[in-house]
């Protein structure tokens, strides 16, 4: 039982496979548990680690001089009142739906492919969400008054004033953290307690003790587990379409030419979706690289994820066509106007960037060659998640320099803190990613142990684990 | 050591010299004894050596206690002298909280404009104009705005000094007196201001008496010589000229920027607006009609903006233009028209032809200071030969006291000095190191002089230089003493205004820092008829100058800031017979090739007096947009042909809206030479430049020094105002200019809306068009609306958007609104500066706002209008200026956003601002469509210095970093206006109800309106004026209550000429506007066919 289990060399699974045939139950546990307790720190490892501290210390002097300072040192002004913060405000949010989307929407489908990724992109959406609420915060020209945007009983008898998008913002974005940490969390605490069980030092066994939450593994606890993580699950469902359809009122409830658009919501969710696909490839393929896991993220996943990848990247095209569409047709002169800034005027550049990473590179996808090329797939990744930061440049910055009132036109162009901030949080994000990756299993052991033909009352027939629902081996079964 | 008593006289000269938070630790160190000196250079003083040991708890307390002690008996001592509780009012009604206000004057270049200045507990906050005063009836300028500012300057010099080393008056005094002591004055030199006090003249008459060697030279960059130098071509003698606008049907201005420049323009603009506004029957312009306005000039100014017909044209060519127009007039004698331009041609014939066609003295020829005098001759010669004097022209003995003309009083000066025939100079109010013209090099010369040993004088007497100034500026650094001056609200004096009615300079606070007055320096040299100086206040020396006027008549005076019928009579001027004939009888010649030079007083800070005021400073100049700088001002075919261009930097913030980068070039004149950079104008004449004065400063101040181009650098004393065969070179460096707005284009959204007077009278008779667009809700202004989304209810007053609410809130009680007459605003620019000052709007330095960040409640959009849209604007047909603040909207976007309920609607229809409340998220700036919302980026106002805390308004809120700003309405005055009126409404109670005056009855049936059930007291029309409002020359902006029909502003709003600003989104603005009416000479701008494509 004790045999090592990790290929000898690199090989794809062959297609349709999402777990390696080699694999048992012990293998498994072994593999993702030694990654956290077994394997030297190695040397790709610390140098990420070592990159990313230094943004995060990049990211905390950026947040002090802006404390200090004032908002000044950013290069927001009027008319741009709103710069580098929000975009990348939305973008992280974007990038932070992917995990709940795969966690909770696809475990109610019955994907169970969604299984070795799921964890990882949760903690992926943590990551993000956290670097996505600094901003909103930090944005503030008074941050240290944070507290009069939540509903709390004061002595000035005022509530927050519901009407406004950025309470509701408040509201969703808060929600959409608590509930993807529970969701993360409970479905951690089966292999927190295995983590436990395997710890052979003290403060290991100590910490995974107290998080496990005295879990035993007996019927009743798998039994309600089961219950709370399908709760969760279904609370978790809308919330991925409300934060990003919520994240896109802060626009469309305004009154600016560009933002004031009725297909903001499905676009955004979709945009953020696309996104937050994106982001798991550009991690997932780097750690499936490193850790050697190509037989549990199999290339199988990554064609998954490029279709979806594909899919959304298609509705956030057509929500750009019906954006200039609808200026059109819709005769209002600002509207039109704010298009041929885009298309013709001072935006266009990024526009067509825009359009080239969102609308046209991931027309690839279409190529089974290229969704099932890690190389490709990775490139494309990063490709989408520039088009999609774009994407928000335009939309918060290209719309507030060109509206309503000639006179006023100005323009923005983010500082060194700007960029400073931004490139912080990236640090912040691969920071917290490096330390989850070395400290919590990165694939949720006990449910990849359920992708195992031992796991499937079937398994007789199937000997391949495959990435349908449930009742896959039936549906084999009856093809064949 | 034996100690020697202290000289008390010493003692009090220096306590007068220090300045500021200086301690000194005793009398005896205070008067610099050696004992005391000696004591404190010690390291330790006696008895130190008692406190080295550690403090015993016994001691401590007992040190303890007696502290307590120490600190309650100074708690016990009553104030020495009767004193008066506060039971009652003290007598001058200072009343902690209440504003009063003061009639005085603010002399510039000699002339006075009267102001009323509001004091609050004693310390002057806001200038307002003076509705009783023929210079200002109640408007004022920018700068007039900015006064209070430059009050309370902290870089103002402070002390009496010798060498930079603080000295005491008594000293200066004593030396300069020493110098007149027994002589007749023999080279002692004035060099003054302009003096436009009557009083100080005849201190000055006196003075000369006893010294009558002694000599007074003038220095005033912008002056007045021009013009006098033109009425004695004309009349032989040397007369004061002002228009009376209100009776000119046609106004043709020759290089006259009158509207914003010169003594007159606050009148002048106020005049000529009412002949452009609807009135109350409905008439535009009043019962003659709307008058019609032709500019020729070279540099687009706010008078070209303001015209209705406008040439660009060269300096040269605007003179041969002058004589072209009395040619084509057939002026008796005049000489056959010079060469023209085709389209100059057919400008003359065309105003030859209207003025012709108008009745005798209803038309007005004016002209500019920097045109040569032939050219105001040749005015003259129109005017008389138009019948208009003494109906819109005026003449006058000179009014100043001065009679000597500036420019060649300076050139005297150089040369005297030169000759060295003056071994003591004293510089009152005026800096010629600075502002001397180049030629003089008056800077150089007095270093010389400085440096010059005493036996290479010719008088073998030492050179002695003194500077009085406001300033410790270029000229000062180059003069051993100095004294500072008194601001004009810190001091007695008086004065003349445009027309020469006099008026009294009285001091709304005691000098902040020991300035003397011209007054007081006169008067110190000259001896009374007893023998001793004279040493009278000022107060007394002013009373008795005009000791004629009893008691009654003098605080008459006082109170009213004036001396009623003081101006002089109208003269019945006759023109010279051969005027034509005479030698200096031709325009300007110019230069054929290259380029001409045209200068010209900057709006903002002049002739470089005000470039220490960081209002003037950021405001934005009413044409070029730019603040914080001058450059050189072209034409963009001019700068075509140059090769220069200004463009936007990538990757710095702000971009248009904020900073361009300036190509250099060197423009020589001449021997001189100036490296400047450059700035494109729309609607500037090809072939010439300009450029303002009084930038370039090198000792202005923090807050002045090293912005701009010093244009005195290529001044000629010779021709002070233009060049000609100026040579311009690229140089290969880029200069960064801050300039608020750089997009001229309105692309195609209604936002000014303008027609023709034409248009407008066709619409007028059109019952059947008035009777369609009415039931539409539609009027004149909003005609080619396209009523898409919009409510279309029969017999609506107004075209409403359609929105989701049921319907609008009703205001029970008064309902605030505003409207802006495009056709009187000329784009002046004083409401930025007065809404500055009312609401503590900080300053933000020049990088702040290349970034974007201006923080005017109130900003002048200014578009150019082509005649085609979107065309680039080359050659504008039409300039037009559109003051934007906060459009108070009934659905207003900004509150809807705001989280935090930081921006919320008054229940009297205001968009309120609650400071303390906001967080800064600026979301309610980015969904404002006006774009009327600042942000304080930084901590920008002033918390630190101690004189400028004194400026600030006390009813107005300093916002703290982080915190969004707007304009309110000036709720403050409201809230002023409702108090007092709730005040008397109490008071009246006791009467029977019909009696009361604060009873509103704006209601149904003109019962009292309701609000929340209750009745309240009546705000007149009229007792709320906005800061805006009040500063408008032009009354172009009229604020009220929109539930009471007969107020001013609820009929404005009835106009057909009125209009919403985007109205089309929905918001519902409480402030709208007026329509432009322009009428322009049909033959020059052929009128289309409006109704064509209706």
């Amino acid at each position: 039982m004790a045999t090592a289990t990790a290929p000898a060399k690199r090989e794809e699974l062959p297609d349709g496979v999402i777990l390696g045939p080699q694999h048992n139950l012990q293998t498994i546990t072994d593999k993702i548990s030694d990654t956290v307790q077994k394997e030297p720190i190695g040397f790709m490892w610390l140098a990420l680690f070592a990159f990313a501290f230094m943004l995060v210390n990049v990211l905390l002097l950026s947040i002090a001089g802006l404390l200090y300072w004032g908002l000044g040192v950013w290069g927001i002004n009027v008319p741009v009142s709103w710069g580098f913060a929000i975009v990348n405000f939305v973008w992280w949010i974007g990038i932070g739906h992917a995990g709940t989307l795969i966690s909770a929407i696809l475990l109610l489908l019955r994907q169970r492919w969604r299984t070795s990724i799921n964890r990882f992109s949760e903690a992926m959406t943590l990551f993000a969400v956290a670097c996505a609420g600094l901003f909103p915060l930090l944005h503030m020209g008074r941050p240290w008054f944070f507290y009069w945007l939540l509903p709390y009983p004061n002595t000035f008898g005022l509530w927050p004033q519901w009407r406004s998008p950025l309470v509701w913002d408040v509201f969703a974005v808060s929600t959409y953290a608590t509930v993807s940490l529970l969701f993360w969390y409970v479905g951690l605490v089966p292999d927190l307690a295995t983590m436990r069980d395997r710890a052979t030092s003290k403060w290991q066994q100590v910490i995974f003790g107290i998080l496990s939450l005295g879990w035993r593994n007996s019927n009743a606890h798998w039994n309600r587990y089961e219950i709370a993580y399908g709760v969760l699950a279904g609370l978790a469902t809308p919330l991925v379409v409300s934060v990003h359809t919520v994240v896109s009122f802060d626009f469309a409830a305004g009154i600016v030419p560009g933002w004031h658009t009725t297909i903001f919501p499905p676009y955004f969710v979709a945009g953020a979706i696309y996104s937050g696909f994106a982001m798991v490839l550009t991690l997932t393929i780097p750690a499936r690289y490193f850790y050697k896991l190509e037989d549990m993220i199999t290339i199988t996943h990554l064609d998954f994820m490029g279709r979806i990848t594909l899919a959304t990247g298609m509705i956030v095209g057509y929500g750009y066509a019906m954006e200039l569409f609808i200026a059109w047709y819709g005769a209002n002169k600002f509207e039109m106007g704010m298009m041929w800034q885009r298309t013709m005027g001072l935006i266009r550049w990024e526009y067509y960037a825009l359009i080239f990473c969102n609308v046209l590179t991931p027309q690839l996808l279409w190529f089974k060659f290229i969704r099932t090329s890690p190389l490709y797939l990775f490139i494309i990744s990063i490709i989408v998640n520039i088009g999609m930061w774009l994407e928000r440049y335009v939309i918060v910055i290209g719309s507030l320099s060109r509206d309503n009132m000639p006179s006023a036109w100005g323009r923005y162009a983010g500082t060194l803190w700007d960029w400073g901030m931004y490139l912080g949080t990236i640090g912040l994000f691969l920071f917290l990613m490096a330390v989850f990756a070395r400290v919590l299993p990165m694939i949720a052991m006990f449910e990849m142990k359920l992708l195992l033909p031992g796991a499937n009352p079937h398994s007789h027939e199937t000997h391949d684990a495959s990435p349908g629902g449930d009742s896959h081996g039936e549906k084999k079964e009856a093809h064949a | 050591m034996k100690r020697k008593p202290i000289d008390p006289e010493l003692l009090r000269d220096r306590l007068a010299a220090e300045q500021g938070k200086q301690y000194w630790r005793s009398l005896e160190e205070l008067a610099g004894d050696p004992a005391v000196t000696a004591m404190l250079q010690r390291e330790f003083p006696d008895g130190a050596s008692e406190w080295s040991d550690p403090v015993s708890r016994r001691q401590f307390l007992m040190l303890m206690g007696a502290s307590l002690a120490l600190a309650g008996a100074t708690g016990c001592r009553p104030p020495t002298g009767k004193v008066i509780p506060f039971v009652r009012p003290p007598e001058d009604n200072r009343i902690p909280g209440k504003a009063l206000y003061y009639a005085t004057a603010m002399p510039l270049s000699g002339y006075c404009t009267g102001l009323l200045v509001e004091s609050n507990e004693g310390r002057p906050t806001k200038i307002e104009g003076h509705p009783d005063h023929p210079t200002s009836q109640g408007g004022t300028s920018a700068i007039h705005q900015a006064a209070t500012l430059g009050l309370y300057d902290p870089d103002r010099s402070k002390a009496i000094s010798y060498r930079q080393q603080v000295r005491t008056w008594g000293e200066v005094i004593q030396v300069l007196r020493r110098r007149l002591n027994g002589t007749k004055g023999e080279g002692f030199a004035f060099v003054t201001e302009t003096i436009g006090s009557p009083t100080l003249a005849a201190q000055i008459e006196e003075f000369q008496k006893q010294y009558p060697a002694a000599k007074f030279y003038r220095h005033e960059p912008v002056n007045d010589d021009n013009a006098l130098l033109g009425s004695e071509l004309a009349f032989g003698r040397r007369l004061h000229s002002y228009a009376k606008l209100e009776n000119a049907d046609v106004i043709v201005a020759l290089q006259a920027d009158f509207l914003a420049e010169g003594p007159g323009q606050l009148v002048y603009s106020r005049e000529f607006a009412k002949r452009r506004k609807r009135d109350e029957e409905g008439k535009v312009g009043g019962p003659r009609g709307m008058n019609r306005l032709y500019v020729i000039e070279t540099d687009l100014t706010v008078t070209g903006a303001a015209a209705d017909n406008r040439l660009a044209l060269k300096p040269s060519q605007v003179e041969a233009f002058a004589f072209a127009l009395a040619a084509e007039l057939q002026v008796a004698g005049a000489p056959a028209a010079p060469k023209l331009s085709d389209d100059a041609t057919k400008y003359v014939q065309a105003i030859a032809k209207d003025l012709k066609a108008r009745k005798p003295g209803s038309t007005a020829i004016l002209v500019g200071p920097s045109a040569s005098p032939a050219v105001h001759a040749v005015a003259h010669a129109i005017n008389v030969a138009l019948g208009n004097v003494g109906q819109t022209i005026v003449y006058t003995e000179p009014l100043l006291p001065q009679r000597q003309l500036a420019g060649p009083s300076l050139r005297a000066f150089a040369s005297d000095l030169a000759k060295g025939a003056i071994d003591t100079v004293v510089f009152v109010g005026c800096n010629p190191a600075y502002s001397g013209p180049a030629d003089l090099d008056l800077g150089t010369a007095l270093a010389e002089e400085l440096k010059k040993p005493i036996h290479a004088r010719p008088s073998k007497k030492e050179w002695l230089a003194v500077h009085m100034g406001l300033y410790f500026d270029e000229t000062a650094r180059l003069c051993q003493w100095h004294i500072p001056q008194v601001h004009f609200l810190e001091d007695w004096s008086d004065g003349v205004g445009h027309d020469g009615t006099v008026r009294i300079l009285q001091p709304l606070i005691a000098p902040l820092y020991e300035g003397k007055s011209f007054h007081d320096l006169i008067g110190s040299l000259t001896k009374k008829s007893d023998g001793d100086f004279d040493e009278r206040s000022t107060y007394e020396m002013v009373r008795d100058h005009w000791k004629k006027l009893d008691d009654n008549a003098w605080f008459t005076a006082i109170h009213d800031g004036l001396i009623k019928d003081s101006a002089p009579a109208p003269l019945q001027a006759e023109l010279v017979k051969d005027l034509f004939a005479k030698e200096a009888m031709k325009p300007w010649s110019g230069s054929d090739k290259g380029l001409e030079l045209l200068l010209a007083p900057e709006p903002g800070v002049y002739d470089g007096q005000f470039a220490n005021n960081g209002w003037l400073q950021e405001w934005p100049r009413p044409l070029s947009r730019l603040t914080w700088d001058n450059a050189l001002i072209l034409s963009p075919a001019t700068a075509e042909k140059l090769q220069v261009r200004t463009r936007i930097r990538l990757l710095r913030s702000g971009g248009e809206h904020g900073e361009q980068a300036a190509d250099m070039v060197k423009l020589t004149v001449g021997k001189q030479s100036l490296d400047v950079a450059i700035w494109i104008m729309p609607g500037h004449a090809d072939d010439a430049v300009t450029l303002h004065l009084g930038y370039g400063r090198t000792h202005a101040g923090k807050v002045g020094t090293g912005y701009g181009f010093n244009a005195y650098k290529v001044r000629n004393s010779e021709s002070p105002w233009v060049a000609a065969g100026v040579e311009i070179s690229k140089l290969n460096k880029e200069y960064m200019l801050a300039c608020v707005q750089g997009h001229h284009s309105m692309e195609g959204r209604d936002l000014v809306r303008s027609e023709t007077l034409h248009a407008f009278e066709h619409y007028e008779h059109d019952e059947k068009l008035k009777e369609k667009l009415k039931k539409k809700g539609l009027n004149f202004a909003t005609r080619h609306d396209h009523l898409v989304g919009f409510e279309k209810k029969e017999g609506a007053k107004r075209a409403t958007p359609l929105n989701l609410y049921e319907k609008a809130h009703h205001y029970t009680g008064y309902k605030w609104g505003m409207v802006v007459d495009l056709s009187a605003c000329t784009g002046c620019g004083a409401c930025v500066v007065a809404c500055q000052a009312e609401n503590n709007s900080p300053v933000i330095g020049k990088t702040e706002v290349t970034r974007g960040r201006e923080m005017h409640w109130l900003r002048i959009d200014r578009y150019f209008k082509t005649g085609k849209p979107d065309e680039r604007p080359d050659d504008p047909l039409e300039v037009h200026f559109q003051p934007v603040m906060c459009q108070h909207c009934e659905q207003a976007p900004c509150e809807l956003v705001c989280p935090v309920e930081a921006t919320v609607h008054g229940d009297e229809g205001t968009n309120d601002m609650v400071y303390n409340r906001c967080v800064g998220t600026r979301y309610c700036a980015n969904n404002c469509p006006y774009k009327v919302r600042r942000f304080n980026f930084f901590s920008y106002a002033d918390y630190d210095t101690p004189s400028l805390k004194l400026v600030y308004n006390p009813e107005v809120t300093v916002r703290t970093r982080g915190v969004v700003e707007k304009c309110t309405f000036c709720i403050q005055r409201i809230a002023y206006a409702r108090i007092e009126a709730a005040k008397e409404a109490m008071e009246e109670l006791a009467l029977p109800v019909k009696q009361r005056k604060r009873r509103d009855s704006n209601g149904e049936d003109g019962k009292p309106r309701l609000h929340d059930g209750k009745e309240i007291p009546l705000i007149r029309d009229g007792e709320v004026q906005t800061a805006c409002q009040t500063a408008c020359p032009a009354e172009a902006i009229v604020f009220g209550d929109l539930n009471d029909k007969n107020s001013k502003v609820a009929k404005l709003q009835d106009s057909p000429l009125n209009y919403s600003l985007m109205g089309e989104l929905g918001t519902r603005p409480r402030v709208t506007y007026l329509a432009a009416l322009r009428n322009p000479n049909p033959e020059l701008t052929p009128e289309k066919n409006h109704e064509g494509h209706h």
